[in-house]
């Protein structure tokens, strides 16, 4: 008997790593906005000492 | 014999269950040019067979056939011990993708139905991320 199990199959694959991925993604802007803002405070730093010469 | 089965589609009222194996410590990067140890787990009520397949599949395959490599699955010596339900194969460097493709494991039982499906994992140098 031919179901389609296959195609079920590699459904669920694709969506175990589409979830996964999606997962990392997140974690990587969450990542890019802190990385971001320490960015931003060091920039204002070096500003200042700039400013000091 | 050195060709895993893949054609069989069975109905299987158990084949929805993907979850009866299940990987363990999939790493998101390997390194190029070493071997992979795949790591995995037996659920309860799970019979593994002789002819079950642990194949390297790039994600969004559409057909068991499709697999890049595979190795036989590694069958417990006593199933009825607690240890025999963890279980490793290791791929070979040689035989393992050389591109940067997202891939994961698929545990493919005799009857050419998938039991487990990874999450997905990457062939990268260390450094890079």
């Amino acid at each position: 008997i031919y179901t389609g199990d296959e195609s079920v199959a590699s459904h669920f694959a694709l969506v175990t790593a589409y979830e996964d991925i999606k997962k990392r993604l997140k974690d990587s802007e969450k990542e890019n906005s802190f990385l971001k803002k320490r960015i931003r405070v060091l920039e204002e730093r070096l500003a200042g000492t700039r400013s000091d010469e | 014999d050195d060709i895993p089965p893949t054609s069989a589609i069975l109905l299987d009222p158990d084949h929805c269950n993907f979850s009866q194996v299940v990987f363990n410590d999939v790493e998101k990067f390997y390194v190029p040019g070493g071997d992979i140890i795949c790591n995995y787990t037996f659920t309860q009520h799970f019979i593994p067979r002789r002819k079950d397949w642990i194949g390297i599949f790039r994600v969004g395959w559409k057909t068991t056939r499709e697999y890049y490599t595979f190795m036989w699955a590694t069958l417990p010596r006593d199933l009825n011990t607690e240890s025999a339900t963890q279980q490793k194969v290791q791929f070979k460097a040689y035989y393992l993708p050389k591109d940067d493709e997202y891939y994961q494991f698929c545990y493919v039982d005799e009857d050419g139905v998938v039991r487990a499906a990874s999450v997905p994992f990457q062939f990268r140098p260390e450094s890079e991320d």
